[in-house]
């Protein structure tokens, strides 16, 4: 039946403009990304159905759906390489209180953003932060040298 | 900084490696084995439209019916049927009449050329040797199984052709 197909070719289509778009498109929407979102399922569902209102085309679309979903999530579990295509790696934003310009420009990150982030975290300056990290899902981990006293020349890194 | 700038430093270190294996629940097996048969089914044909074609004799007439046997929910589909006049007469009127009980299993029946009594169409003056087409078009509305007759009848001769159509929901 087409719909597999149809469905198949929109869920790698997703995949692919989802994983261009970059981490933090959706990480934090903006009202104008969440517009956006809405209005892909409403281009899409045409698409997909043709039309056809049947309840057996909608468990076909439905199960075609989850079993790529499922077997993404198996092949990213089974092999690391798959997981870091599908989702990405993330990405340093901050090293040893040093903004990493380059994944900041890549990822399109503002420094501010990086700040917000510390202020969230409690941190007001840059070099009590060991690494900034953008995670996969958009998220900004902040990740503070030890506050056990310990200064940035004391603690080595451990890699 | 050291020497070779922001990039020389360390990043944070990565998850430890593993080796993975992919481990289900025994009910999680069995409810992807159901979401996978969908999908799987599809591609076989299985919830796909499908049509039969039967041929049927009776007196002068020929009668070719082409029509749906399965096909889903509110879908529009259509019974097509030639019927030639295979005498030396010409057939004053045929009748092609679609079996009622059949007919209110399906929604927006139409007909063409247009139905001039409940599910009937008549064709006048058939020459011999002249083959007429009726196209009934149909829109899937009960599910399940539905049989019925197509009859198409002179004066004096009739042919019945069985129709047997399938409806998933």
């Amino acid at each position: 039946m087409e719909t597999v197909l149809r469905v198949v070719l929109v869920y790698l289509f997703l995949m692919f403009a989802l994983r261009v778009m970059g981490k933090r498109e959706f990480g934090e929407m903006a009202p104008f990304d969440f517009a956006v979102l809405l209005l892909i399922p409403e281009m899409f569902s045409q698409a997909m159905s043709r039309e056809d209102f049947s309840l057996t085309n909608a468990f076909v679309a439905v199960g075609t759906l989850l079993t790529l979903v499922f077997a993404t999530s198996v092949l990213s579990y089974r092999f690391k390489r798959v997981g870091e295509v599908v989702a990405g790696v993330p990405a340093v934003l901050v090293r040893h209180g040093h903004l990493v310009t380059r994944n900041l420009d890549r990822e399109r990150v503002s420094p501010d953003e990086v700040l917000d982030a510390m202020h969230a975290a409690g941190l007001h300056r840059m070099d009590e932060v060991r690494w900034a990290i953008l995670e996969t899902d958009g998220r900004i981990t902040i990740i503070p040298w030890q506050p056990s006293g310990v200064t940035p020349a004391e603690d080595s890194p451990t890699v | 900084m050291a020497r070779g700038g922001v990039d020389s430093l360390p990043d944070p270190p990565g998850a430890p490696r593993t080796r993975r294996h992919v481990s289900l629940f025994g009910f999680q097996w069995v409810g992807v084995a159901v979401l996978a048969a969908f999908p799987v089914l599809a591609l076989l044909g299985v919830f796909g439209e499908r049509w039969a074609t039967v041929e049927s004799t009776g007196g002068p007439l020929h009668v070719n019916v082409r029509y749906p046997t399965v096909f889903r929910y509110k879908m529009l589909n259509a019974i097509d049927l030639d019927v030639r006049n295979t005498g030396t007469a010409v057939i004053d009127t045929i009748t092609v009449a679609l079996d009622t009980v059949y007919a209110s299993r399906f929604s927006t029946i139409t007909a063409v050329p247009p139905f001039s009594g409940p599910y009937e169409v008549e064709l006048p003056a058939v020459q011999p040797r002249e083959t007429r087409r009726v196209r009934i078009e149909i829109q899937a509305e009960r599910y399940w199984v539905h049989a019925g007759t197509l009859t198409v009848a002179t004066r004096t001769d009739t042919v019945r052709v069985p129709l047997r159509t399938t409806i998933y929901p």
